[in-house]
């Protein structure tokens, strides 16, 4: 219900520690330093500053805008964040995006983050003093190297805890779950990066087991090779990082931001988080992972685990084993680390939950308990896809489509009714008032004429990415009458399985990854569609009521026609 | 570490943690709560 009364932040600390942790997550540790080392290490940074100030902050501001203006007018779900924005039918639907990428990133997200509580638990009680972790790793998520499907004892057990922390966490409310846990997690994860930096990049070459020294590693991010600026695939990895980093196009920031006063500021609470979430990944993220495993294991072995763009085997499968050369400190090191990851993790899926829960609370008129309960239910159930099938892909596909594909596509809709629906004059007295911070007037040409077609061009390059990132070689393929050659990992090249051979079923009639892809997918498209019906039946009610959606309350409005959306002064 | 890694890393940084901590700085001094009242 439009009408149903609201919660609130108790600080402005608060929700700009709830939104920073919901941006810091397990990719500014894992996936920043090894994409920046696989796409021209310092060169890197220059397309990612400039994404991150041409699309990444731009989108920042919209989504708070979006965010508060539908807060005042009593959503905090997408679907009515976005119908309030202009009389257009779509805008609701468009907002399904903000239900289910949070849901369904919330699925494979609080999977990894239960691998990091394990493996901060098995640190600490020193399991991997006597086995390797690239032994423990199979073993713990029960997997056999020869089926599709899983077999997880310990894997499931922990999923389900972490699943549990998170819905108590949020049952507790904006305030009194995600505010105190973005409070206590976001200080203490600050506090074991600096150890763990300070640590890892002062190790003296004459330590036990050190082989390079960490300034190695340090260099191997930094040491910039121009020749990358001039590949698209490099700025297609800088932007995807940028949007990946931020939490941009998930929902989770609009619906934090529905929170705050008509009148409070918002420019400077999401500057702020942006930055912060930036110190996290660019001081941080680069000084941990890679120039300890260098220092261990030489740049060769380091420069082959993270040749993928992301840094799960060295941050899972290499780190456990190399704190053991630390002695008496192994446990402690490996407690921080993944309490590092567990932190990371567990505010940013808090961040997936509200704005799911705020749907379930305002159009399904279900309390905060039963509401979060049942985002714990259904993330459970598409959670359990990605335990049982790991091994045959589903987590990669929840990964892509729901993780990847949908935020550039959410936020590409973002931006556009923003500028075009909302408009930019109203969409710039919105993001301005009471702001604390003067914004800089160039960010209104910006978010008009730039972020835009800036998001559709990664969107567009993400579709038709070409085999290898190869953009010049694809060209001449195509000129030469060969066809474009698409990347497996491109949209296109997903949806028609590039690179993926045989059907559903192998010789001996086990399932194949295809078989698991199509699953996922089906499972994936078949959560849009319900989440899409109770939109459109939750919108027909309004209408039937004589509701009109986005009524301004309390003599709070912002000027927008109230009749917005098809039940629009029914 | 090779000079330009260093000057990368030299410039970067000090801009992340220079912006950062202005920003955050501001948010520190005005710590008003954000809630609507009328909430």
């Amino acid at each position: 219900m439009a009408t149903r009364q609201a919660e609130g932040w108790n600080s402005r600390i608060g929700l700009v520690l709830a939104v920073a942790g919901g941006a810091v997550g397990l990719g500014n540790f894992l996936r920043f330093p090894a994409e920046a080392a696989q796409n021209g290490g310092g060169a890197f940074l220059v397309p990612y500053l400039i994404s991150f100030v041409l699309m990444g902050i731009p989108l920042l501001w919209v989504e708070w805008a979006i965010g508060r203006h539908g807060g005042t007018r009593g959503y905090h779900a997408l679907p009515g964040i976005l119908d309030v924005l202009g009389p257009k039918r779509w805008l609701k639907y468009a907002g399904v995006f903000g239900l289910f990428i949070p849901l369904a990133v919330a699925a494979f997200y609080c999977y990894i983050e239960s691998w990091a509580l394990a493996y901060a638990w098995h640190s600490a009680i020193g399991t991997f003093e006597s086995v390797p972790a690239t032994e423990f790793f199979p073993r713990y998520l029960g997997i056999d190297g020869a089926t599709t499907l899983a077999h997880p004892g310990q894997a499931l057990i922990f999923f389900l805890i972490t699943l549990a922390l998170n819905v108590a966490i949020l049952s507790r409310g904006v305030a009194g779950g995600i505010e105190r846990a973005a409070k206590i997690g976001l200080p203490l994860l600050l506090i074991f990066g600096v150890v763990l930096a300070v640590r890892g990049l002062t190790l003296p070459l004459d330590a036990p087991g050190v082989v390079a020294s960490p300034l190695v590693g340090l260099d191997f991010i930094w040491r910039p090779d121009l020749s990358g600026l001039a590949n698209p695939t490099t700025w297609l990895a800088a932007a995807g990082q940028v949007f990946f980093t931020l939490s941009v196009g998930v929902g989770s920031i609009a619906c934090y931001a529905s929170y705050v006063g008509r009148d409070e500021d918002i420019a400077l609470n999401a500057a702020s988080a942006g930055w912060m979430n930036e110190v996290v990944e660019v001081v941080l993220g680069s000084s941990i992972m890679i120039p300890i495993g260098v220092a261990y294991l030489g740049l060769g072995a380091v420069e082959q685990a993270t040749s993928g763009g992301d840094g799960f085997a060295l941050g899972f499968l290499t780190l456990p084993t190399l704190f053991e050369n630390w002695g008496a400190w192994a446990p402690v090191a490996g407690l921080m680390w993944f309490g590092l990851l567990f932190l990371a993790g567990i505010t940013s899926s808090l961040s997936m939950g509200q704005p799911v829960m705020a749907f379930f609370e305002e159009e399904l008129d279900i309390g905060r308990n039963g509401s979060s309960l049942l985002f714990g239910g259904v993330t459970l159930v598409l959670g359990l896809l990605c335990v049982f099938f790991f091994p045959g892909g589903a987590f990669d596909e929840f990964n892509f489509w729901a993780g990847t594909f949908c935020l550039v596509a959410f936020g590409l809709i973002e931006a556009v009714a923003f500028a075009y629906v909302f408009g930019i004059d109203q969409g710039w007295e919105e993001l301005t008032r009471g702001a604390d911070i003067r914004v800089p007037r160039i960010f209104r040409f910006l978010i008009q004429w730039v972020t835009p077609p800036f998001i559709l061009l990664v969107f567009v390059a993400a579709i038709i990415k070409p085999e290898a990132g190869d953009w010049q070689a694809a060209v001449s393929v195509l000129t030469s009458g060969g066809g474009w050659p698409l990347a497996a990992d491109s949209v296109l090249g997903k949806v028609l399985h590039v690179g993926v051979e045989g059907g559903w079923f192998d010789a001996a009639g086990n399932a194949t990854p295809r078989f698991v892809q199509d699953l996922t997918r089906l499972l994936l498209t078949s959560v849009f569609a319900v989440l899409s019906f109770l939109v459109w039946r939750s919108w027909r009610r309004k209408a039937a009521r004589g509701e009109i959606p986005g009524g301004p309350r309390g003599g709070i409005g912002s000027g927008v026609s109230d009749g917005a959306g098809e039940g629009g002064g029914a | 570490m090779s000079a330009g890694a260093w000057l990368m890393l030299g410039i970067t940084w000090p801009v992340v943690l220079g912006i950062s901590g202005y920003l955050v700085w501001k948010v520190l001094t005005n710590p008003d709560a954000p809630s609507d009242p009328d909430r």
